[in-house]
C-alpha cells in the first residue's frame, strides 16, 4: 500500500451526489412498463391461464409446429418478454413461430392443496391439449424454462406422443450435483410441516434466493448503481429487473412440498422413482429431439443440475449449449438475445 | 445528502437506500481508519479488521439473514408474520400448549445464537481474505473508481467466506433446523388460535382445509365421471405443419 491516502471529504460529497441522484433516477423509472408483446388468452382452468401472441406484423407466416413456453411457478413469466430489445418472445415471433405461454397466476390460501398432479397433468396437460386441438396437430414444441423445464420434461416422458420437440432453458434434472447450494440448503427442511403450514410467500422464496449470494444480490448490485447513476436508460433496464426479481407469486403448499421432497430431497426424476397420476415418469420414453441450455454461471440451477439430462433420457438427437451467464441473465442479457434465441431459431427450422 | 426513506417509497428505493447507507458507512469507517493512520505506515489488517465488523453488523441486522430469522419474509418469516407473537391466553391455550410453545422459542433463540456464530466466521475470514488482497489492489487514491474497485474486493471476499461457511454440512442442518422451527412454531400458534376460534363456534383452518380436499375430490370424480361419458371423439385427421421450402439437415 502507498501512504498518499488523502481526505476522504470530496470522495463522501461525490457519494452523496450519486447516492441522491441514483435515487431520482429510480424514482423516475418506476413507473416502466414490463411485458411488450400483445398477447391474448385462449384457454384457462382455475388461475392458469394460457395466452398466444400476436404474431408480428412482419414476421414470416408461421410454418412450424407451434411453441409452447412453461414457466417456474416461482416467478412471473414476462421476463421473457421483458422490454421489445429483451425479449425472447419477441426474437421467436419475429422468426415467424407461434409462441404460447403459459401463466400459473397467484395461488392463494384456496388452492394451497394444489399439488404437482394439478400443475404438470391438468394444467400444463390442458394448455397442450388445448393447443393440439386448435391446430389439430398432433404434436407440439414444448419449451421449458427452470422449473418449467422440470415440468416439461416430466411431461413430454408421460405424454411422448404429444411433444415434437422439448426444448429445456436451465432447467434442473439431477438435483444432487455437489455445486447445487439451494439443493443442501433445503435437503432436511420437514416437507410434512410444510404442507401443514400452507402457502409460502413470494418473499419468503425471494429471501432465500437472494441469500445464495447476498453481498452481492442485495449489495453489489444497488451500489453499483452509483457508477451508473447518469444513464437513464440502464437505470429504467434495471428498475425491469427489479419488478421481476420482486413480483413473486406465493407457492401452492402441496406442490412446493413435494417439489422440495421429491426433486429436491428424493431425487426421483433421475432415479426413475417419480410417479404422477399413478404413472412412473420414466425419462427413457423421451426419444424425441432435445434441445437443452444452460448457464454455466447459474447459481440457483447449477449447469450440471442441467446437463445431467443427457445421461437419462432415450433421445438420440439431443442438442446442448452452455451460455456464459447466470440464471437472470440467460432470459435478459444481451449476450441471452445473441445466442439462445438464435440457436432455438435455427434448432427447431432443423427439426420442423 | 443522507439517502433515506420517505413515505410512499418504493421497495426497490429502500433497497438501494439501505445498500447505499451501507456502503457509504462502509466507506466511512475506511476514511476513519485512513485518518487514524495518517502519518504512519499504513496498515492493510488494521483496515480489513474494521471493515470485518462492518460486514458482521450488516450479516446480523440486514435482511441477508432474513431467509433464516425470520426478520421479514424467509421460511422463518412466515411465523414471525403472524399477529399473535405472544400466547394468546390461558382460556385459550392448555398447559402442555404454552410449555410447547415455550420450548420452541427456547430452541429458536438456540439456533439463531448458532446462527450468530456462523455470521461471525465469515466476517474474519473474509476479513483474513481481504487482509490478504488489499495490498495487491489498493492504489492508496480516494478517488471514486479506486473506491469502487476496494469495494468489488470487499464483496469478492465477503462471497467467498460465505460460501465456503454456508456450505458446510453444520450450516445446511442448521439452516433447515431453524425453518423446521420456525414453522413448527407458526403451526403451534395457529392451533392456539383454532381453539379459540372453535370457542366462538367460528370455522378454523383445519376445516377449511378438509372443505377444499373434499371439495378437489368431488371434482376430480366429476373429471373422471364425464370423461367416462364423453363418446369417443371422431378421428380428425392430424395434419403437420407445412414445411414448405425447409429440409431437415
Amino acid at each position: 500500500m502507498t501512504d498518499s491516502w488523502g481526505d476522504p471529504g470530496p470522495l463522501l460529497l461525490d457519494l452523496n451526489r450519486r447516492v441522491a441522484e441514483t435515487l431520482i433516477r429510480l424514482r423516475q423509472a418506476r413507473h416502466v412498463t414490463v411485458g411488450c408483446s400483445p398477447k391474448r388468452a385462449v384457454w384457462s382452468q382455475d388461475k392458469t391461464t394460457l395466452y398466444r401472441y400476436v404474431p408480428l406484423p412482419h414476421a414470416p407466416p408461421a410454418r412450424l409446429r407451434p411453441v409452447l413456453i412453461c414457466f417456474a411457478l416461482v416467478n412471473r413469466p414476462y421476463v421473457l418478454d421483458l422490454q421489445p430489445d429483451r425479449s425472447l418472445v419477441r426474437e421467436l415471433l419475429a422468426a415467424g413461430l407461434d409462441v404460447y405461454l403459459i401463466d400459473w397466476g397467484d395461488p392463494d390460501e384456496a388452492d394451497r392443496c394444489l399439488d404437482l398432479e394439478d400443475y404438470i397433468g391438468r394444467y400444463l396437460g390442458g394448455c397442450v391439449r388445448h393447443i393440439l386441438e386448435s391446430h389439430a396437430i398432433d404434436a407440439l414444441n414444448l419449451l421449458g424454462v427452470c422449473q418449467g423445464g422440470t415440468f416439461s420434461v416430466c411431461y413430454t416422458a408421460l405424454h411422448p406422443q404429444q411433444v415434437a420437440n422439448l426444448l429445456t432453458i436451465t432447467a434442473p434434472v439431477d438435483f444432487h450435483t455437489p455445486d447445487n447450494l439451494l439443493s443442501k440448503w433445503v435437503r432436511e427442511l420437514d416437507t410434512d410441516l410444510m404442507r401443514r403450514a400452507g402457502n409460502v410467500p413470494g418473499e419468503a422464496l425471494n429471501a432465500l434466493f437472494l441469500s445464495l449470494m447476498p453481498f452481492r444480490l442485495m449489495h453489489e448490485k444497488y451500489v453499483g448503481l452509483l457508477e451508473r447513476c447518469a444513464e437513464p436508460r440502464a437505470i429504467e433496464d434495471f428498475v425491469r429487473m427489479e419488478k421481476w426479481i420482486f413480483d413473486s407469486p406465493s407457492q401452492a403448499a402441496a406442490a412446493l412440498a413435494q417439489f422440495v421432497q421429491w426433486f429436491y430431497q428424493e431425487n426421483r426424476l433421475i432415479r426413475g422413482a417419480l410417479e404422477l397420476a399413478g404413472r412412473r415418469v420414466d425419462l427413457k420414453q423421451i426419444r424425441q429431439p432435445v434441445l437443452n441450455i444452460f448457464a454455466s454461471q447459474d447459481h440457483i440451477v447449477p449447469a450440471s443440475a442441467s446437463a445431467a439430462l443427457h445421461e437419462h433420457i432415450g433421445s438420440r438427437d439431443y442438442t446442448t449449449l452452455g451460455v456464459d451467464t447466470g440464471h437472470i441473465g440467460i432470459y435478459v442479457s444481451r449476450r441471452s438475445q445473441h445466442e439462445v434465441a438464435p440457436a432455438l431459431i435455427s434448432w427447431l427450422a432443423d427439426r420442423p | 445528502m443522507e439517502p433515506s426513506l420517505e413515505p410512499g417509497t418504493s421497495k426497490l428505493d429502500a433497497a438501494f437506500s439501505e445498500a447505499a447507507e451501507r456502503f457509504l458507512e462502509l466507506i466511512r469507517a475506511f476514511g476513519a481508519e485512513v485518518a487514524a493512520q495518517a502519518g504512519n505506515s499504513q496498515d492493510g489488517s488494521s483496515l480489513a479488521r474494521r471493515l470485518a465488523e462492518e460486514l458482521e453488523r450488516w450479516l446480523r441486522t440486514s435482511s441477508s439473514a432474513q431467509a433464516w430469522n425470520g426478520a421479514n419474509g424467509g421460511f422463518g418469516g412466515v411465523w414471525s408474520a403472524w399477529p399473535f407473537a405472544s400466547p394468546i391466553g390461558p382460556r385459550a391455550e392448555q398447559p402442555q400448549d404454552s410449555q410447547r410453545t415455550l420450548d420452541l422459542l427456547t430452541r429458536f433463540a438456540q439456533l439463531q445464537a448458532q446462527l450468530a456464530l456462523h455470521w461471525s466466521e465469515i466476517a474474519r475470514n473474509s476479513a483474513n481474505l481481504f487482509a490478504a488482497r488489499l495490498g495487491a489492489s489498493w492504489t492508496g487514491s480516494l478517488q471514486f473508481d479506486s473506491v469502487m474497485r476496494l469495494y468489488e474486493l470487499w464483496i469478492e471476499c465477503a462471497e467467498r467466506a460465505y460460501a465456503d461457511t454456508v456450505r458446510k454440512d453444520e450450516f445446511c442442518r442448521l439452516q433447515a433446523d431453524l425453518a423446521n422451527t420456525a414453522t413448527a412454531l407458526l403451526l403451534q400458534q395457529r392451533q392456539q388460535a383454532e381453539t379459540l376460534a372453535r370457542a366462538f363456534g367460528m370455522p378454523t383452518r383445519t376445516e377449511v382445509d378438509a372443505l377444499h380436499r373434499r371439495l378437489r375430490e368431488l371434482q376430480s370424480e366429476l373429471r373422471t365421471q364425464r370423461s367416462r361419458s364423453q363418446p369417443e371423439p371422431p378421428k380428425t385427421t392430424r395434419k403437420r405443419p407445412s414445411r414448405s421450402g425447409r429440409k431437415r439437415k
